[in-house]
């Protein structure tokens, strides 16, 4: 994968996939089994190990699944067939390679949703994504952006839009995130750097982070370093 | 995946908005699969893009009926567009199009854009050629396969129809769920997909863009797949030849 690494934005301690600020380290912990682990510990009829693999795999099938369906109920289901699938191969004749138990649930996960479009396809069934107003993805999940009304996203990010420094800050968001336009094209037609893109984008993430903590817990907004 | 290498590819994003490749999806996908920190971000991404949409949408009606001009534009900006994502492009699109008018000038030419492509992809065709196909039976010995007997002569753009007749079981039954793959004259996988189910008749019916056939002798593999938990399937190989007329 071909790339160049920008400098001058530190992801460190900016609340993307970090380390704790306080500098703290959180307590030892040991290791989770690895995928290999859970596969053959399932296909030595360990019911225990089922339930872990349910339990750590559930949230991003579910996400997933929400994603390519757009409906919470077919997701719901599907996400069941899933298991239950995965359940039964693993229990059965097993994975020939375990590590890669992930691969296997999405591409369960994938071949299953394919065929209930299918299915639909094949019933005149029309996929409601061609409902203008349909929303960009399911209901809910249960991650605290999962909380929020659909109302209340927009009261924030409303807000987060009046506290952005410029209006090009504003149409940067608004053209990458709903007009489809890659970073290249944006820097030329906007005659903006790189890496100025990449702070503008950082910087509303981490920003729009903690106006909805703050939305949900009630803390009083921390000033950003 | 490594999440540095994620934050500073910018992954989360393209991922949301449907920019990633192919390739990087899959590895993500597999990724966040096991991953609550990159779940959260996803989920964080998905929010804020729903709340842009519907601020989008307040402001414009807030500030009047008045439909966007649509400005059809050439197809090279969509930069390889294709199937889901262009779907997917297009929902955006359609959505902006009800009354939720985009911010700027720049936005409604890309809505264009968008909607040229979708026009030119699902319009009607004729002409489409459609081949019939049986399993092919293997010389065996290691002697060379004689050239396949069938033959699809393509010409510019379209799409052919191959209808496969699949294998039977013992009971005479086209059963099974398989997976297809197309592999090229040099034996490379064109293209796959899992989940096919013979029709009523005891055929598999795949629909291909004449762009993914290269001159030469194609095979197309129906094998059990191994995802759908059904193994009732055998499996079967058709080979076809494809010709361009010489200019």
């Amino acid at each position: 994968m071909n790339g160049t690494v920008e400098s001058g934005v530190s992801e460190r301690g900016a609340g993307g996939l970090e380390e704790p600020r306080d500098g703290s380290k959180p307590p030892a912990e040991s290791p989770p089994p690895s995928a290999a682990d859970l596969a053959r510990r399932i296909a030595a009829g360990d019911g225990t190990a089922e339930t872990e693999l349910v339990e750590r795999y559930s949230r991003g099938v579910l996400y997933l699944l929400r994603r390519l369906t757009r409906s919470s109920e077919l997701a719901e289901d599907l996400h069941q067939e899933t298991f239950r699938v995965v359940l039964e191969r693993l229990r059965g004749r097993g994975l020939a390679e375990p590590d890669k138990l992930s691969a296997f649930l999405r591409e369960t996960a994938k071949n299953l949703h394919r065929n209930e479009w299918r299915k639909g396809v094949r019933r005149g069934v029309e996929d409601d994504a061609g409902d203008a107003r349909a929303e960009l993805y399911a209901d809910p999940g249960t991650s605290p952006y999962a909380r929020l009304a659909r109302a209340e996203e927009a009261r924030l990010v409303r807000r987060l839009l009046g506290e952005l420094p410029s209006p090009r800050d504003r149409e940067i968001l608004y053209r990458f995130y709903l007009g489809d336009e890659d970073k290249e094209r944006l820097c030329r037609d906007l005659e903006i750097s790189s890496l100025h893109f990449n702070r503008v984008l950082h910087r509303a993430r981490r920003r729009f982070r903690r106006i909805v903590q703050e939305s949900l817990h009630g803390r009083p907004e921390r000033r950003v370093g | 995946m490594e999440h540095r290498w994620i934050e500073e590819h910018r992954i989360i994003e393209r991922y949301v908005t449907g920019r990633l490749t192919a390739d990087e999806e899959e590895r993500f996908e597999e990724h966040y699969l096991d991953c609550p920190e990159c779940l959260d971000r996803l989920e964080e991404a998905d929010a804020l893009r729903r709340g842009l949409a519907r601020t989008a949408a307040e402001d414009a009606a807030r500030s009047g009926p008045a439909a966007p001009a649509r400005r059809r534009g050439g197809l090279g900006s969509l930069g390889g567009l294709r199937g889901p994502r262009l779907a997917a492009a297009a929902v955006v699109a359609a959505a902006l199009l009800a009354g939720l008018a985009t911010p700027t000038l720049l936005l409604q030419r890309r809505v264009g854009e968008l909607e040229t492509a979708l026009d030119d992809a699902l319009r009607p065709r004729a002409g489409t050629p459609v081949l019939r196909l049986g399993p092919e039976r293997s010389t065996g010995g290691g002697a060379p396969d004689a050239p396949p007997s069938r033959r699809l002569t393509l010409d510019g753009d379209g799409w052919a129809v191959l209808s496969l007749d699949a294998p039977r079981t013992a009971d005479g039954r086209a059963a099974g769920v398989f997976r297809v793959t197309l592999e090229g004259p040099a034996g490379q996988s064109v293209w796959s997909d899992g989940s096919v189910v013979p029709d009523a008749r005891g055929r598999v019916i795949v629909a291909l863009p004449f762009r993914l056939l290269e001159p030469g002798v194609q095979t197309i593999r129906l094998e059990p797949d191994p995802t759908s938990g059904d193994s009732t399937g055998s499996p079967a190989v058709y080979r076809f030849d494809v010709r361009r007329p010489e200019r």
